[in-house]
């Protein structure tokens, strides 16, 4: 970790701070639309565009998956900043 | 780490094989429910693509200052990683929202083709076999002899003639569960439809004339004048109406309806001698009172009329949208109630109860914002513009179908919304009641599916429901209706005994 003076932790702080809110609203919207996505069963599809649009959809619900993944990890870093940057500051809280 | 959103996912939601397709209300595609549900999650993915993808951007913005003090090492990484999936997200998904609309309107047209081919072809075959029917019977009349010697040949595989129309009866009785099909139900709603055409063809009325007067054309004639031609050919007491007298018999307190399931659950059971009507006052505040109506299905069974309004007297009558005994009592029976004519009404029928509900929407003198029907032969009666007619009706439910094809909006006719479901994933036992589709408690699944549905022309109607009640407790009474002797129908009266 660079050494940091409480100044530049505070700015740091907030800035992580703000960041950490962008994210965890994009984290919920994503979460929203994953539930919103409901990919059909395999026994209920007859044809094959009907298999092809499934497969499709699976796809597009993979991808945000993964997106959602991504920005919880970054969440989880950013919470862990956070404390760590806390730490420096005499009064600030971790969160 | 929050919650996965996967976790969250319940396999056994409504998305099965038996998933609700809803069609008209002004739309021109048709999808099931579930499709046009994961078309619109893929349109607000499309949209939002775009804004997370900025929200992203700006998140590594925001996270400068941290990277700039060492502090940002994963967290980049993985903001840039979230960002390649959600623009490729948003590209798939538009992509795949645009496909899934051309597809939806590809299917709506290719039925509307298919319907107006098959109508087509069905009033020119009625047309045709009515034309042809004296032709037709000199035919049978010669295939008697034919018939005769099959019949004496079968029997010395049977023993006796008798056994073998009696092996026959039974072979029809064991696979009655065919009238379950939906291609045999498709069959008697485009024969039903048909019936018209068949009458003009006899009638030998020029073919130009028979298709100018044809109920898909201007609905001049149609099944409500093919099933006027039966009445009046049925002799002086079959199909014929009587005066009815309602009465009050029970009377309760209940919560608004929530949506479709309440409407499918409030509706009076088919029970002999029971209430055959519903009314729920609801008084919201200003003005007059407004008043939710229920009534159920066809109780006799009789063609002769008896002492039960709800009968087949009534539905012939009904279909003919001349002035059935049921329609009439349900009329009085609001009058009873307190509601005048102007008054907001909305009709919820299940089967015959269609009709009385169908009818008092367009001759009732009520105004009507919306009329819900399960399970009903209303598919060539006349609904006011401005009223959402929501109909519900099972593929494989063939009581539907006995009310033939509706008029389509271009041709004069509602467009109303028509959500339909299978209601068996495997074809069911041959030996089965063909009316088990039509059941009122099947009816309700369906409703339950329609309230969960996100389908705005569902949602639209759910909210006038709300509107309409704006959620007030309901006085609720229970009518019974009864016919009385044949004197004139001007005889009808209410007694209140409750």
């Amino acid at each position: 970790m660079t050494a940091m003076a409480p100044v530049e932790a505070s700015q740091v702080l907030v800035s992580l701070r703000m960041q950490r809110a962008i994210l965890t609203r994009i984290a919920a919207e994503l979460a929203t639309a994953l539930r919103g996505l409901t990919v059909p069963a395999d026994g209920s599809w007859r044809s094959n565009a009907q298999r092809e649009f499934a497969h499709a959809l699976e796809e597009v619900h993979d991808l945000l998956h993964t997106a959602w993944r991504a920005v919880d990890a970054a969440v989880a870093e950013i919470d862990s900043d956070i404390a760590a940057v806390g730490a420096i500051l005499p009064t600030a809280g971790a969160t | 780490m929050a919650l996965d959103p996967d976790d969250t996912h319940n396999p056994d939601d409504p998305h099965t094989a038996q998933t609700i397709t809803i069609s008209g209300g002004g739309a021109t595609a048709v999808a099931t429910d579930s499709i046009l549900e994961s078309g619109r999650a893929l349109a607000v993915v499309a949209q939002q693509a775009r804004e997370w993808s900025q929200g992203l951007e700006s998140a590594a913005a925001s996270g400068s200052a941290a990277a700039a003090a060492g502090r940002h090492h994963a967290t980049a990484a993985y903001v840039s990683s979230a960002a390649r999936a959600v623009s490729d997200a948003g590209i798939r998904a538009a992509d795949l929202r645009d496909k899934l609309n051309r597809a939806a309107e590809a299917y709506g047209w290719a039925e509307r083709t298919a319907e107006q081919a098959m109508e087509a072809g069905g009033a020119l075959i009625g047309y045709g076999l009515g034309f042809a029917a004296p032709l037709i019977g000199w035919l049978l009349l010669g295939a008697v002899p034919s018939t005769a010697i099959a019949l004496g040949a079968s029997s010395l595989i049977t023993g006796s003639p008798r056994n073998t129309v009696s092996m026959l009866g039974a072979w029809a009785l064991a696979h009655r569960g065919a009238l379950r099909n939906p291609a045999v139900v498709t069959l008697v709603r485009q024969a039903v439809s048909a019936a018209d055409d068949g009458m003009l063809g006899f009638a030998h009325v020029p073919y130009p004339l028979a298709r100018a007067l044809d109920d898909r054309e201007s609905g001049v004639f149609g099944v409500h004048g093919a099933a006027s031609t039966v009445i009046a050919l049925a002799g002086p007491h079959a199909l014929k109406e009587t005066p009815v007298v309602v009465t009050n018999v029970a009377s309760a307190s209940a919560a608004a309806p929530g949506g479709f399931y309440d409407l499918a659950s409030r509706i009076p059971p088919n029970g002999a001698g029971d209430p055959q009507v519903r009314i729920e006052r609801y008084n919201t505040g200003s003005g007059r009172p407004r008043w939710v109506v229920y009534t159920g299905g066809t109780i006799d069974e009789g063609f002769v009329a008896g002492t039960e309004p709800w009968d087949d007297t009534s539905n012939l009558q009904g279909v003919a949208e001349l002035d059935p005994a049921s329609v009439r009592a349900a009329r009085d029976a609001l009058q009873a109630a307190g509601a005048q004519p102007g008054d907001a009404v909305l009709p919820v029928g299940y089967s015959q109860g269609g009709i009385v509900a169908t009818d008092l929407a367009a001759n009732g003198g009520f105004q009507t914002p919306e009329l819900v029907t399960f399970g009903s032969p209303t598919g060539q009666m006349d609904v006011p513009a401005g009223v959402t007619n929501v109909a519900v009706e099972h593929r494989d439910d063939i009581i539907p179908a006995l009310g033939g094809d509706p008029r389509p909006a271009d041709r004069g006719g509602l467009d109303r919304i028509l959500v339909q479901r299978t209601t068996y994933d495997t074809p069911p036992a041959l030996e089965e009641s063909p009316l088990e589709a039509h059941h009122i408690g099947v009816y309700a699944q369906t409703a339950a599916q329609m309230d969960r549905s996100t389908d705005p022309r569902l949602l639209d109607a759910r909210s006038t429901l709300d509107d309409f009640t704006r959620g007030a407790p309901a006085e609720v009474t229970f009518w019974r209706a009864d016919r009385v002797s044949a004197d004139p129908v001007s005889a009808d009266r209410v007694s209140a005994a409750g």
